[in-house]
């Protein structure tokens, strides 16, 4: 089990790297989509650590990143504080209402946890829509862009932020899912009963793997927020929550490497195949149907079980 | 060590256990028979938190635990396995076996573990050697990376022991392990249970197989619909007349 | 008084149409529910694609009305049964967590929403009140004549599920495969073709459902979703497994929704209605009135 953290974290080192240069090579379009990817990446390992390794369910991960994206835009529009207060403030707010919702919804089974997430992230999204004062409402607001030294950043700056928070992100979903922590979670997921009587605390382990899953999301909105530039509440609406879902499902829930598998390919996905925006979400749709017909355990699940078996 | 005292429970209407009494002795192995309905699994799942008692207390080295939740209980060091196995079937064996590890895991917490801190490496490692450990006691260490899903039905028994032992338990309550196994494998589950005496580990043992609870139980308690009719060694047991028509009188 | 009236009947009407509306869509919900333990979360879709296919035969193909109507059911109808074909056999029979089959529902639901609105671009989907834009007037009070069918309708569709449950063979063998399954199949009910069926029935009641609203509350291509939630609520509401109940729970909701819109704003009601939600699921998750419903109701 330990050489094969050693032979992990060269490829994760090798990928970075590449990550790193890639902006002297390619062209501006491509850099935008790698910024999509880390960004939707940050939200599905998120996502997979609640939903993948804990067993849960979440059909509302756009709750956190719409928190994400306002808070730090208001704080910097609205008053003027600088994103690096207002950033970790952001995070810190989706943690107080991560864990304050957790206590009516981490006790629902199965599908009242999903309508309950939806419930909640649609009632977040309503919460920003409806005070056009503060937050601009559906005409959306623009948002501040960063300035370090009196200059003002660029999508390149934006890009190596992305990159370092998705290797962090990455970093402490790895760790986490081959911890003891990581083992608990999945106790939980298989058999509630036997992992309590295991001395897992089956609440504690639940609402710790919501906590991840909303911060996570929350810092994706935020540098979403930042390197768009320009944010309305649809971008956070019921669309969002179904696309993380589908990219975590083809990716592979319960990997570590199937939310960034996932993230990549349906980012992606809609550029080679569909020059027309409206394609997108019947592309989607199918996607997913695909993958739970006939590729259960996403792509990455399916690779590493070919490999197990020979 | 265990104590219950006068335990009734109710389900809605209906009364599953009245009013009984039961003492564990350290070290020994106790059992616990009677015919299918009795309410063993009751009890048992009031002593380990499942649910609470309607009436009566439960202590555990003189402390009472009867409002204990299941991994509470785990954590003062009483385990447990369960009538129909629940292994992790998402997980190999070894890997369900380490999460036996949880209630002692103190250094394995959110923070270091996201920081990666070395004690955190440590405690991982001394992890994985404690539970191999468990499995060679079992004699199943040779399924370490089996998927747990995979495996047949007496070997996911002696699995769960293992699992169970893991907690560093000072009692484990076994719920009907010879359930479906074939003589071999009762054979090496008697050795298991033997084996986890010696450590000085206690063994609350609920059976219904009569051959296996004479042969190796120090003392026996004798459930029927939800009183305890009965308790002595096994040779008063298997004489009391009253043990003897709760069996046969259910068998007609 | 007669302002009074004049302001307060037309949302108790619209109140009662809306909440026609969850509260079929919940029925509907309740009837896979019953069948099945499945949870359909293309429900709403069910209802936005019979109206899709009722605007395509009324603007595209200048159907009339009276063959327009009966076609989006048809549509509803059948893609209720494509979803049971396509996603929930195959995936029963691959034995899949409860939750996969929630998502393959999601998955044909986004399906429809992706289809129709490539086609229709995700524009509204207009379709005229059936008796025309003017409202009838009772005493010079005027009456939406689109409510008053929503609410005749809703009426009728409830008696005849009612004697298609109790009264019916069919409807006998499917309360039978609800209730237990591996009895049924001993019995010879086909199982297999009750939970289609029960798809195919919710899919009708979804269809006309959102047909007879669509005049009232537009849909457009991604109007599923929503829908399909304001459902849930009311099953949630109204108690898990009874389909009476559900009904109720959405008239309750649609109305409550409407006297906030009315008397307040529309963002309120919305916010209401998820804080109702929030409390219900906390406080009472099997629902409201599951308990004050005669009890055989829950086995369909």
């Amino acid at each position: 089990m330990v050489s094969r953290v050693k032979r992990d974290f060269i490829v994760l080192f090798v990928v970075l790297g590449m990550a790193a240069v890639l902006p002297l090579m390619v062209r501006e379009i491509y850099l935008y989509l790698v910024r999509l990817i880390g960004i939707y990446a940050i939200m599905a390992l998120g996502l997979n650590i609640f939903m993948g390794y804990c067993g849960q369910v979440n059909i509302g991960v756009a709750g956190f990143f719409c928190i994400g994206a306002y808070i730090p835009t208001v704080l910097q529009g609205k008053l003027g504080w600088h994103y690096l207060i207002a950033f970790p403030i952001s995070a810190f707010v989706s943690l107080l209402v991560g864990w304050g919702m957790s206590w009516p919804l981490l006790r629902l089974r199965g599908h009242s946890m999903a309508i309950g997430t939806i419930a909640f992230a649609m009632a977040v999204y309503l919460l920003f829509e409806r005070f056009p004062t503060i937050t601009g409402g559906s005409d959306g607001t623009v948002v501040p862009a960063m300035t370090l030294f009196d200059q003002t950043m660029g999508n390149i700056f934006y890009y190596y932020l992305i990159l370092v928070f998705f290797a962090v992100a990455f970093l402490i979903c790895y760790f986490l899912a081959n911890s003891q922590i990581g083992l608990a979670l999945r106790a939980v997921r298989d058999n509630e009963e036997a992992a309590a009587a295991m001395g897992v605390d089956i609440n504690h382990y639940k609402r710790l793997a919501w906590l991840v899953n909303g911060v996570l999301a929350s810092i994706a909105g935020s540098l979403y927020a930042q390197q768009a530039g320009f944010i309305n509440p649809d971008t956070f609406a019921l669309s969002t929550n179904v696309l993380v879902l589908v990219m975590l499902c083809v990716g592979g829930p319960g990997t570590i490497l199937g939310p960034v598998v996932g993230a990549a390919i349906m980012t992606i996905l809609p550029y080679l195949l569909v020059k027309i925006q409206q394609y997108t979400l019947l592309m989607q749709g199918l996607v997913l149907f695909a993958v739970l017909r006939f590729l259960p355990d996403g792509v990455v699940g399916a690779i590493s079980k070919r490999f197990r078996s020979t | 060590m265990l104590n219950v005292e006068e335990i009734s429970k109710d389900f809605g209407g209906l009364r599953a256990l009245h009013q009984v009494d039961l003492v564990v002795r350290a070290g020994t192995i106790t059992a616990l028979i009677g015919p299918n309905g009795a309410g063993k699994t009751t009890l048992i799942n009031l002593i380990s938190g499942v649910y609470g008692p309607s009436e009566g207390t439960i202590s555990f080295e003189e402390k009472r635990i009867d409002r204990f939740p299941p991994h509470k209980v785990a954590e003062i060091g009483i385990a447990r396995t369960f009538q129909l196995t629940k292994l992790f079937e998402g997980m190999s064996v070894l890997e369900n076996v380490m999460v036996g590890a949880h209630p002692w895991a103190r250094n394995s917490r959110f923070f270091p573990t996201v920081l990666h801190l070395p004690k955190v490496r440590r405690e991982r490692n001394d992890i994985c050697e404690y539970a191999m450990k468990m499995l060679k006691l079992i004699r199943v260490e040779h399924l370490a990376n089996v998927p747990a899903g995979n495996l047949p039905h007496g070997q996911q028994r002696l699995v769960e022991l293992a699992r169970a032992l893991t907690t560093k338990p000072k009692l484990i309550l076994v719920d009907e392990p010879a359930a479906g196994l074939n003589l071999h494998e009762e054979g090496m589950l008697q050795e298991a249970l033997k084996s986890i005496v010696d450590t000085g580990i206690t063994i609350l043992l609920v059976e219904h197989h009569m051959r296996l609870v004479m042969r190796i139980s120090h003392w026996v308690y004798v459930l029927d619909v939800g009183k305890m009719i009965a308790h002595g060694t096994p040779e008063e047991i298997g004489k009391n007349p009253l043990v003897v028509k709760a069996y046969l009188g259910k068998e007609y | 008084m007669f302002k009074f009236l004049a302001d307060f009947l037309p949302i108790i009407i619209v109140g009662l149409s809306l909440g026609s509306l969850f509260g079929l869509v919940g029925l509907a919900f309740t009837v896979i529910i019953n069948a099945s333990q499945l949870v359909n979360f293309a429900q709403g879709d069910f209802a936005m694609f019979g109206v899709a296919v009722c605007w395509f035969a009324l603007t595209v193909l200048n159907v009339p009305l009276w063959l327009a109507f009966p076609l989006g059911v048809i549509g509803a109808a059948l893609f209720g049964l494509l979803t049971e074909k396509a996603i929930i056999t195959p995936l029963q029979r691959r034995g899949a967590r409860p939750f996969t089959m929630i998502l393959g529902t999601m998955a044909i639901g986004i399906i429809a929403a992706g289809a129709v609105g490539a086609y229709t671009k995700f524009w509204w989907m207009k379709i005229n009140p059936f008796l025309g834009s003017e409202p009838w007037k009772l005493k010079k009070l005027p009456i939406d004549h689109q409510g008053v069918m929503i609410i005749f309708a809703t009426v009728v569709l409830v008696i005849g599920y009612w004697v298609f449950l109790n009264k019916t063979r069919l409807g006998l063998a499917l309360r039978a495969t609800g209730f237990n399954r591996d009895v049924s199949i001993l019995l010879g009910i086909q199982t297999a073709k009750m939970v289609g069926l029960s798809f195919l029935i919710s899919g009708v009641i979804s269809g006309i459902a959102g047909i007879l609203c669509a005049p009232l509350s537009a849909f457009n291509a991604v109007q599923g979703l929503p829908l399909a939630i304001n459902g849930f609520i009311a099953v949630i509401l109204g108690g898990w497994g009874n389909p009476y109940a559900a009904l109720l729970g959405g008239i309750t909701l649609g109305l409550v929704r409407a006297l906030l819109t009315g008397y307040l704003s529309s963002a309120y009601a919305e916010m209401a209605t998820f804080f109702v939600l929030i409390i219900v699921l906390t406080l009472r998750p099997q629902g409201l009135f599951s308990r004050f419903m005669i009890p055989e109701s829950k086995k369909n």
